[in-house]
């Protein structure tokens, strides 16, 4: 496994100040004194924090349910002190700024960069010709130090705090963000950028930005879950969880195989729960806090589940007695042939070859396999042994009679070992010997092929009653407690005792597993297969062994519940420690996001629902005053766990041009609908779009174009894409005022659809309350067109690149308004995103 | 193909459901707006497929005379299962007087891939050019603007 190229998280946990989760009045308080403010502000943060108990969330738009407000860290300060060189800035943040590349867009002289770790701004440098001509580039809360009266005039006029709820949360806690003046008739040619990144898991972002500034945002984080060691249920058996690479199928919790899109390892400090559960004595899961099992809390004290409800449940919340639950495999093949490669000797001139020899996987081959497990063993490398008791005289026959149905071999001898009355049946077969060697030559290394776990239920009997009747036996004692009765089987090969308890699993039959560590007596560790209680009926069965289902006029019962897909098993302890510096893995698995650790069912933590989400909640506000110009740029690829919800708003005086460059590329669910409020003649707003959304984003965005005087005009381009089951959505309105006379607006919103499960949305809303305004609006929705695809690749182009050629000419127009440094990260990141490689 | 024409003349609500429910379905839907007496007007039109392989065009055409409101709300809605549909929306609004008020409302909801949908809509007013070039022609001012509008009003059909 690989780490991490990009954007790790570097845990820096030491934060100077980290506000409690949650929102308060005293927090509020809090903050404020913590940043010297003036009561003015201080004013306003509580004025707002009432509006926002007051107002609802928006109930359009985008799902924000799952968002838990409560669940939030609304203030966090990484350092106390701001730092004016890259120099003095700590390593390990630096190191976060190199990674995301921020020393070489200084080198390319951008104009300034003002980055954010956080809630804080650490670092700020701004050309000093700028300075010179008076341009102010602070973060905000310098900018309230330093100019209060240009703040206290402009903060909160644009985006009022009873806009909406986000923009009432944020002017309540905001913190951070960029001030930027601009004195009059001074041109700012060069982009102004700042860096955005969430670091610390659920802390929200509540920057304000005022005037002019361009925000990057760039986060990648992970987050792992399992310490090394653990093993995980791939197509290939059971894995150590450092060794899953790329290409394994894991078993999600519906039993089904599903391969990993990405995997994660990082750092861990904090608790580590440890977990044992009822059923496997040899096993405890280690797993960091946050990860959610699949489990059933317990209904009753003394009695078992009736029911069997699901839920995901954070380690942190699992008590004692509930439930884990193990996924019965699903993904069931059944052939009647199976190839088997195996060597042989092609004469001194050529060595060993390899060839292929079909073998018939009927019911017949599985018990056979059963009794080869329990007793059989190779010798010489061509005599395949069974060795059985003298009075397993039947088993003998069975043996017999099986070897010459599925290999048609009818020749063997018989030795009988007077001495322990042993009978050994040998089969002299070379081929014979190599398809058994598969099943393992030594009985501790002994095991199943997985293939074999995945065939369908008759086989599956025919396998365990070949093994239990050679290795099992049925065991019942008086003990002080009670009458003990149980069917049990002995192996010393620890991969086997698991398959075999996956395989009665998969016939409904919850079996456990014990260990004995026979060092002392100079042997192998035993591990032992056990069906006790009501299961006993069932694996009775197998045996035509009738098993009451009464035991002593009692109804045998057992602690493990089982349905038709699941296998419950109570947890027997639970506690944690404290860990530090641990390496976590974790993986993020297609279609069911789960896979199966340590034989329980756990959520790969990636999906969106279960992850806890960070909130990123800004408010920009930009005042273009008469004949200037501003452009705002953002480049938005937040980690795909935030709920980027943004309120940016310009008011545009006479004859003066706002321009918003927009591209939505990261996060959970994005809400953003920059607005621009045409309030002078001849005022013009702009907006150009590009959305994509991927696997589980939502991307609802669009523009506001509020033309309240004459002659004003604005335009929106919106380009979106959906693809891997992403929603795209542009939403819009054009209003034109009574007072804008003969106000244009022309409206173009392009979507494209890369798949049947993606979907994309258009609202716009047009409203003319004049009679000689004019509105044009266009929409088109499509998918790549064979045609242009067909075209690219008769001239020797790849269909995945057409594709990719397509889209990057697709959102062409956009790339073309960007500077350099953007537009090349923008392609980087839709390429990305197209491969789905992003993590 | 199942062309249904739909005239208003007077204030009102309407709702219009154009509903695709077989395969290879086409339908166009012509609606007229003449919104040139006083009030409000309110048009909702749904084009909703359920199937694949349907076709539909949809074509609205307003004039909005002084003090009349009119809302125009257009839904084009593609259902998951209905690949290799298209559709095309196409809403015109003429404003008449300066106290006209029009609110246009073209939506799209998609679900599904292999389509091609579009939706166009327009807000504009007379032009002022072809009043004079009528009135040159010696007509009336009165008449020349209702040549225009019954010229606006035929558009878009073939």
């Amino acid at each position: 496994m690989q780490d991490y190229a990009l954007g790790q998280n570097t845990g820096t946990k030491e934060y100077t100040y980290k506000a409690r989760k949650g929102l308060s009045v005293k927090l509020v308080r809090e903050i404020s004194a913590l940043k010297n403010e003036p009561s003015w502000m201080l004013e306003i943060r509580l004025k707002a924090l009432a509006k926002y108990y007051e107002m609802k969330i928006p109930t359009w738009g985008v799902e924000l349910s799952e968002l838990d407000f409560e669940d939030i860290h609304y203030y966090l300060q990484p350092v106390k002190k701001l730092y004016d060189s890259w120099e003095k800035v700590p390593s390990q943040i630096k190191q976060i700024f190199e990674q995301i590349g921020v020393p070489e867009a200084e080198k390319k002289m951008l104009a300034g960069v003002g980055t954010q770790y956080d809630s804080e701004v650490i670092y700020h440098s701004l050309k000093k010709s700028l300075a010179k001509q008076g341009v102010i580039f602070l973060s905000m809360d310098e900018g309230l130090k330093q100019y209060p009266e240009i703040v206290k005039k402009y903060f909160g006029t644009v985006v009022l705090y009873g806009d909406n709820k986000l923009a009432a949360l944020n002017t309540a806690v905001w913190s951070g963000g960029s001030f930027v003046y601009v004195p009059a008739k001074v041109k700012l040619d060069l982009p102004l950028q700042a860096y955005f990144r969430i670091n610390a898991e659920n802390a929200g972002q509540f920057e304000r930005t005022l005037i002019i500034a361009e925000d990057q945002s760039n986060v990648h984080y992970v987050e792992g879950c399992f310490p090394a060691g653990t093993k995980i249920l791939t197509k290939d058996g059971e894995k150590n969880i450092e060794d899953v690479q790329n290409n394994d199928l894991l078993m999600s919790h519906k039993g089904f195989y599903h391969s990993i899109y990405n995997l994660q390892k990082r750092r861990y400090t904090g608790k580590m729960y440890e977990i044992t559960y009822y059923g496997d004595a040899t096993r405890k899961i280690l797993v960091t806090e946050e990860h959610p099992f699949l489990a059933v809390r317990r209904r009753y004290n003394n009695d078992r589940n009736k029911i069997w409800e699901h839920v995901w449940l954070k380690s942190s919340k699992l008590k004692k007695g509930d439930y884990l639950v193990i996924p019965m495999r699903k993904d069931i093949e059944i052939l009647d042939k199976r190839d088997f490669w195996i060597k042989f000797w092609q004469g001194n001139r050529l060595g060993f070859g390899m060839k292929q020899l079909p073998v018939i996987s009927n019911k017949a081959f599985f018990r056979l396999v059963g009794y080869y497990l329990a007793e059989g063993s190779i010798s010489s490398g061509s005599y395949l042994n069974f060795s059985f008791s003298e009075t397993e005289r039947a088993y003998i026959e069975d043996v017999k009679r099986l070897m010459k149905e599925v290999f048609n071999i009818r020749k063997f001898h018989e030795n009988v070992h007077a001495k322990n009355h042993g009978i050994s049946l040998v089969y002299n077969s070379v081929n014979l010997c190599r398809v058994f060697e598969y099943f393992g030559i030594h009985n501790e290394k002994k095991h199943l092929l997985e293939w074999m776990i995945g065939e369908e239920q008759d086989k599956l009997k025919e396998v365990v009653i070949g093994w239990f009747r050679g290795d099992g036996n049925y065991y019942a004692k008086k003990h002080n407690s009670g009458y003990k009765e149980l069917y049990r089987a002995n192996t010393t090969s620890e991969v086997l005792a698991r398959q075999m308890i996956r395989i009665l699993q998969n016939l409904g039959i919850p079996a456990f597993l014990n260990a004995r560590d026979r060092v002392k007596e100079g042997r192998r560790t035993m591990y032992t297969v056990g069906v006790a209680g009501e299961w006993m009926v069932r694996l009775g069965k197998l045996f035509d062994m009738n098993i009451l289902s009464k035991l002593n006029s009692k109804k045998r019962a057992s602690k493990y519940g089982c349905d038709e897909n699941y296998v419950y098993v109570p947890i027997k302890s639970i506690y944690f420690k404290d860990v530090f510096n641990l390496d976590v893995y974790n993986f993020g698995v297609e279609v069911d996001e789960s896979y199966v650790a340590n034989g329980v069912a756990v959520h790969n933590c990636s999906a969106p629902s279960y992850r806890s989400a960070s909130l990123h909640s800004a408010v920009v506000e930009v005042i273009v005053k008469e004949k200037a110009k501003v452009r705002y740029t953002t480049v938005q690829n937040w980690y795909k766990t935030v709920y980027n919800l943004v309120t940016k708003r310009a008011q545009v005086q006479k004859d003066a041009t706002m321009e918003w460059v927009d591209c939505n590329l990261g996060s959970k669910k994005t809400m953003k609908y920059p607005s621009c409020v045409l309030m002078g003649e001849g005022a013009h707003g702009e907006m150009l779009s590009i959305a994509v959304a991927g696997d589980g984003q939502q991307q609802d965005a669009g523009a506001k174009m509020i033309h309240l005087a004459a002659n004003t005009t604005s335009k929106i381009t919106s380009k979106s894409i959906s693809l891997k089951g992403g929603r795209s959505s542009y939403r819009g309105r054009v209003y034109i005022g009574p007072n804008a006379k003969k106000a244009r607006s022309k409206i173009v919103c392009d979507a494209l659809i890369m798949d049947n499960i993606s979907r994309s949305d258009t609202y716009p809303d047009n409203q003319v309350y004049r009679g000689d305004a004019q509105i044009e609006h266009e929409a088109y929705v499509s998918k790549v067109s064979e045609e242009q695809i067909r075209y690219l690749m008769s001239r020797g182009i790849g269909a995945k690149e057409a594709e990719t050629m397509i889209i990057r000419g697709f959102i062409e127009p956009v790339i073309q308004e960007l500077p350099m440094e953007y537009a090349v990260e923008l392609n980087r990141l839709v390429k990305l995103e197209m491969v789905g490689s992003v993590g | 193909m199942n062309i249904f024409i739909r005239n208003y003349k007077v204030p009102g609500v309407w709702s219009e459901n154009i509903s695709y429910e077989m395969i290879g379905e086409e339908k166009e839907a012509r609606v007229y707006l003449d919104a040139r007496k006083p009030g409000r007007y309110d048009l909702t039109l749904v084009s909703h497929h359920k199937v694949r392989e349907t076709r539909g065009k949809v074509m609205v055409r307003a004039v909005v005379g002084a003090d009349a409101k009119v809302k125009i709300r257009g839904l084009i809605k593609i259902e998951r299962d209905a690949q290799h549909t298209t559709d095309y929306l196409d809403i015109k609004v003429l404003m008449l007087g300066d106290t006209a008020i029009a609110q246009v409302i073209p939506e799209l909801e998609i679900d599904a891939n292999e389509v091609v949908v579009s939706h166009g809509a327009s807000i504009g007013c007379i032009d002022k050019e072809q009043i004079k070039y009528l009135m040159s022609k010696g007509i009336t001012r009165k008449e020349s603007m209702s040549i225009i509008v019954s010229g606006f009003l035929a558009s878009g059909v073939e």
